[in-house]
């Protein structure tokens, strides 16, 4: 046994209570219908790093997860996150990255070969694109989402 | 007063803006207004891990995982000559009870003007 104490040794939080007792609910949870084509399409767009990339915002960030009481991941941007997925055509041999921002929305970042940055940010009303390789960058209305993706990532 | 331009300041970096596996940074770091950073002529680079731990780190959701370090008056040159929208980007500061080093940077920074912000950013990882 150490005679001292690890610098940063980890604690399991209150929340995870005492793993050695028994729950008084199930913390077995069923999938929402819809839920299993979600995480096939989040796994086959940004590959398993981007996959749990998602499950951590989903899961582990509740509010006021930062110093100034950032908001946790907002429903709606995750909604229009999948539906981007949909249509998004992201161009092979980048490796996609996921970030939540302050206002709990969901990015999409990446950079090509030649480190030419992208990023599409979702919003609860509009999407933000940011694209050097495609000369990109704006605000736009959910309604002209698949245009967008198109123009800006279209094969 | 402005923060002079021989400094160097500090942005935490955690892991909601940090992807270890593709070493991306989100530009939400820096995009938007009154962005919060330390001072290192106030606390010294060593010193602003253990203020970052105490001020910014929310284990388990969020955890420190870099500290970005970038030069005042090389951040007001970024800002100058950002040619989309060239900005007047100053450090002013902000200590707080316990955190004397706080400082903001008041201006509004858009996402084009953020990219900018960090291909300029030093990063350091912790030595332990």
């Amino acid at each position: 046994m150490l005679a001292i104490e690890p610098p940063r040794s980890y604690r399991l939080s209150d929340r995870f209570g005492n793993p050695t007792e028994e729950p008084q609910q199930s913390r077995v949870r069923a999938f929402e219908p819809g839920q299993a084509a979600q995480e096939q399409l989040v796994l086959s767009k940004l590959g398993v790093n981007g996959w749990g990339r998602w499950q951590y915002f989903r899961l582990c960030f509740s509010d006021g997860w930062g110093e100034a009481h950032q908001r946790p991941l907002s429903p709606k941007s995750q909604e229009m996150f999948i539906e981007a997925l949909k249509h998004l055509q992201i161009p092979a041999g980048v490796r996609p990255s996921l970030f939540l921002t302050d206002e709990g929305f969901l990015e999409i970042a990446w950079k090509d070969s030649e480190g030419k940055a992208t990023q599409i940010e979702f919003g609860p009303h509009e999407f933000e694109v940011y694209s050097e390789p495609a000369g990109e960058e704006g605000r736009f209305p959910y309604d002209q989402l698949e245009v967008v993706l198109n123009r800006c990532f279209g094969s | 007063m402005p923060v002079a331009v021989e400094e160097d300041i500090a942005r935490a970096i955690c892991s909601d803006k940090w992807d270890p596996e593709t070493g991306l940074l989100s530009p939400s770091l820096f995009k938007g207004q009154n962005t919060s950073v330390s001072r290192l002529a106030v606390t010294p680079l060593d010193e602003t891990w253990r203020v970052f731990r105490s001020e910014v780190e929310k284990p388990p959701e969020r955890t420190l995982a870099r500290i970005g370090t970038i030069n005042v008056g090389r951040l007001a040159e970024v800002g100058r000559s950002f040619a989309d929208n060239p900005t007047a980007l100053t450090v002013e500061p902000d200590p707080l009870e316990g955190y004397p080093s706080h400082a903001i940077i008041p201006q509004k920074i858009s996402r084009g003007l953020a990219n900018q912000i960090l291909r300029e950013l030093q990063l350091h990882s912790e030595l332990r």
